[in-house]
């Protein structure tokens, strides 16, 4: 799956996820967590969400702070592989 | 650094409780007074307006922001007696208290209230439903309560003093506030000669790794705690929008973000005093910082 799948199919899910932002509105670097564009209760979600779309697993415990800023930071995690 | 002064009573007007709570007279109320009237000078920088709150919050009242749910393990609750004359005449009939201390209670009255957990709470609930045409700074000292797994005289306890000072407004007039406000801390304690770092923390909730607030706050910090030797003396919190979305509170046409520095008044007790050791004679003025 290439960056550019990885980014249409996230940026779909948040906007269909939240419900308070349209597509055309949704920047790569909005961010979704200050802007409360996704809330505490949607983070597992996203994390199953991303794990479903890559097939690899997440793990929690090493994600670091601003790891889900926006659709930008969420693709480094991504592309970064299973060790993020 | 202990977080226990080792000898309950050793310092000058304290007398620490089984209970997990403190007396306080003499220098040390003296200290007390000292301390939270330095915050209520920070609080009238920002025109903070002062409030009195009551100890109790409604449970439906922080069920919008589900505090139980996140922190059951911390919240105390006040609880009667069902007044039917039958339920208090079976109540006086057993041990009360017994031979341990402790009280049998009959039938009870519905509990649809929660002690205080953390002062700001009151603001969100008092202000519901009302649109902001400016931002808003507001600052109380209230008795809060939490159940804890152990206590420590003026460090953990199960009643303490906590004054805030908050604000509401925009996402931006918000982030000034609080960085505002960190830096006027950090200056009054350098003044001072009280030595804090400074860390990013999260909320004490409940079995934390199956909380996704808890993740979420990991991943998006919005605590920061003064520490003094490894005690938090106080916090700047950010809290986004979370209470003006869930008590409809609202500023420039959005749900309206809030923020708060809290202090914990005896935790500075016990800051100073290990600092400065224990002789009034030794603790630092804190007017005028």
């Amino acid at each position: 799956m290439t960056d550019r799948d990885v980014r249409a199919a996230l940026r779909e899910w948040i906007v269909r996820t939240s419900g308070r932002i349209g597509g055309e509105a949704l920047r790569d670097d909005t961010p979704i967590l200050e802007q409360r564009i996704l809330t505490s209760l949607h983070v597992l979600e996203l994390i199953l969400f991303l794990e479903r779309l890559t097939g690899r697993p997440i793990d929690v415990q090493r994600l670091r702070p601003g790891a889900f800023r926006d659709v930008d930071s969420i693709c480094r995690l991504v592309a970064a592989g299973p060790a993020s | 650094m202990s977080h226990a002064l080792s000898v309950p009573g050793v310092l000058p007007g304290h007398r620490w409780l089984p209970s997990g709570q403190s007396s306080l007279t003499g220098p040390l109320l003296d200290l007390y007074r000292r301390v939270d009237r330095m915050f209520v000078g920070w609080a009238a920088e920002w025109g903070a307006g002062d409030y009195l709150f009551p100890p109790f919050l409604s449970a439906r009242d922080l069920a919008g922001v589900d505090y139980l749910r996140s922190f059951p393990h911390l919240a105390t609750f006040p609880v009667a007696l069902d007044p039917a004359d039958e339920n208090l005449l079976e109540f006086t009939r057993g041990d009360v208290p017994d031979a341990r201390g402790r009280v049998r209670l009959t039938a009870t009255t519905p509990v649809l209230d929660v002690l205080t957990p953390a002062a700001c709470y009151h603001f969100y609930v008092a202000f519901r439903g009302e649109q902001l045409e400016g931002p808003r700074y507001v600052t109380t000292r209230a008795t809060c309560f939490r159940r804890e797994t152990h206590y420590a005289p003026l460090a953990r306890q199960s009643s303490f003093s906590m004054r805030e000072i908050v604000c509401l407004g925009t996402a931006d007039e918000v982030k000034a506030f609080l960085e505002d406000g960190r830096s006027r801390v950090a200056r009054a304690l350098d003044a001072i000669g009280l030595g804090v770092a400074w860390e990013t923390a999260t909320d004490p909730f409940f079995r934390p790794r199956q909380n996704p607030k808890h993740l979420a706050q990991r991943l998006d910090p919005l605590k920061t705690e003064m520490m003094a030797g490894g005690l938090a003396i106080g916090s700047v919190n950010l809290h986004r929008s979370y209470f003006g979305e869930a008590f409809q509170i609202r500023r420039d046409g959005r749900d309206a973000s809030s923020g708060c520095i809290a202090f914990g008044v005896e935790r500075w007790l016990h800051a100073i005093v290990a600092c400065f050791g224990p002789d009034p004679a030794g603790w630092p003025s804190l007017e005028a910082v």
